[in-house]
């Protein structure tokens, strides 16, 4: 070792301890640190819990800018669990932002730097987790995807349903039996599926897009409840995309009791339960046979309404037709009676009107009878040759002449002819 | 037979309205004045033979009627 620059030298061991009790003089009290968790673990035999505290990333797979080594004691761990789940329905799992009260440790025997977490803020978590979802929201909403799903007509009935869920669980039991119960033809297409976790949200999505090549009615997303952190997935924008644009109505069933999730919105139908979900599938199927109902009374009403329509027609048409062939009938009587009248009328004045006439006749031919004419005093006077004589001109002296009267003749010479 | 009893009786079936038609024409001829002694006698004859058939027609038809009426009152 040389005086002046002397460079320190130090065995494994000091310099942990040397850099440990460093550490304890720079940050002598827990501080608050935020970050998200990931690469979260339980030990089993110890039941000491580990996750890397990092800062948040954007895309699932890329490199963090930081990143700590965080031990929570199984000492802590339950109170800790217990204070997220009373306060924020939460426990600690990959992905969720969190704000944690710890004290900066190295440890020697491991060569690591590390967080010791001592408390959680689950108001920080909570907050961050419904500003993230709300953000989402409204994203989703300029581009028109809440409302998307809902544009789709339910076919009715819906009978070919797939189910996305973990096929044995309670939620798929429940939902299953009141399919079943309803008595209707329910054919049920189920995808298992992981409903939790890491990557669930993914398998969703997987399970969407198989589901749909079937060409079903509709596509129920079931599960039970959970905690908030269980039900994550259903937060997820890319699970939430894919609801929204899929060409299939999708309902969903996702156990909760105060929130909706992402999913729930986006989807075309939401229920609070599996079982609602199934109830509300029953009852499209309910609504279409009222609908066949309503119908077959509407057919019924209207065909008893058009035969007593007809049968009122009949009668009226019955009646009129009664009236007027007896009316017409009578009218032909009339006429005919009538007709009968107007000839014997004319008939006789023809033959009267003719009678008039003869007599007109006869009374000027008796007027013109010479035999009137000798009763009265005339006379006939012929010549001898049977001339009627009107005229003095060709008389002479001593001719013979012959004067008819009304009862006899008298033949006579002329004496004298005065002119 | 003359032209005007051919008019209706052409054929076998009775017609009443073509029988009113011919009544109508010996109406016509009666009420011009122009008619004939000779013819009117022929005349009334036509007209009274017309007159007959479509009162035999009007009672047979009567009773037709009658008839139907009964037999749709008792539907």
């Amino acid at each position: 070792m040389s005086s002046g620059h002397e460079i320190p030298s130090f065995s494994v061991l000091q310099l942990g301890n040397f850099l440990k009790d460093g550490l304890n003089n720079l940050f002598p009290q827990d501080f608050w640190i935020e970050g998200q968790i990931s690469n979260f673990r339980i030990v089993p035999k110890s039941g000491h819990a580990y996750f890397d505290l990092i800062d948040p990333v954007s895309d699932q797979g890329s490199q963090p800018m930081g990143k700590f080594n965080v031990a929570l004691w199984n000492s802590q761990r339950s109170e800790i669990d217990r204070t997220l789940q009373n306060k924020s329905d939460l426990i600690l799992a990959n992905d969720i932002n969190v704000k944690i009260l710890a004290h900066l440790d190295f440890w020697p025997p491991g060569g690591r730097l590390q967080l010791i977490m001592r408390d959680v803020d689950p108001q920080y978590t909570f907050g961050h987790l419904a500003q993230e979802k709300e953000k989402l929201l409204q994203i989703l909403k300029i581009e028109g995807l809440t409302e998307k799903n809902k544009l789709h007509v339910i076919p009715s009935p819906s009978l070919n349903v797939a189910l996305i869920t973990s096929v044995g669980s309670a939620a798929y039991a429940d939902f299953c039996d009141e399919l079943l119960n309803s008595n209707f033809s329910f054919n049920v297409f189920a995808r298992d599926t992981r409903m939790q976790g890491e990557g669930s949200a993914f398998d969703i999505e997987e399970g969407l897009q198989i589901v749909t090549s079937y060409q079903p009615d509709v596509i129920a997303i079931i599960r039970g409840g959970g905690s908030t952190s269980d039900l994550l997935s259903f937060d997820s924008e890319s699970l939430a995309r894919a609801i929204a644009n899929s060409s299939i109505p999708i309902f969903t069933g996702i156990g909760h009791e105060i929130d909706r999730s992402v999913a729930d919105i986006v989807a075309h139908t939401s229920y609070k339960t599996p079982t609602a979900c199934a109830i509300g599938l029953v009852k499209t199927v309910d609504e279409f046979i009222e609908k066949i109902l309503g119908i077959k009374t509407n057919i019924i009403n209207l065909s008893h309404n058009k035969i007593s329509l007809a049968q009122s027609n009949h009668v009226n048409l019955y009646s009129r037709t009664v009236t007027i062939a007896k009316a017409s009938l009578f009218n032909s009587n009339e006429n005919l009676k009538g007709i009968k009248e107007r000839i014997a009328l004319i008939t006789s004045s023809i033959i009267k009107r003719n009678e008039n006439k003869l007599h007109g006749f006869e009374d000027q031919i008796r007027a013109l009878d010479p035999k009137r004419l000798l009763a009265r005093g005339w006379s006939i006077t012929r010549t001898q040759n049977g001339e009627i004589i009107s005229s003095t001109k060709n008389l002479f002296n001593g001719d013979e002449i012959e004067t008819i009267f009304e009862n006899g003749t008298v033949k006579s010479t002329i004496n004298e002819v005065v002119k | 037979m003359t032209k005007e009893t051919s008019k209706t009786d052409e054929g076998n079936e009775f017609n009443y309205s073509l029988a009113l038609e011919e009544l109508q024409e010996i109406l016509n001829d009666l009420e011009s004045d122009q008619v004939d002694i000779d013819e009117l006698a022929k005349k009334v004859e036509r007209a009274n033979e017309l007159l007959q058939q479509c009162q035999k027609r009007l009672t047979s038809t009567q009773m037709q009627v009658e008839k139907i009426i009964e037999v749709l009152n008792e539907d």
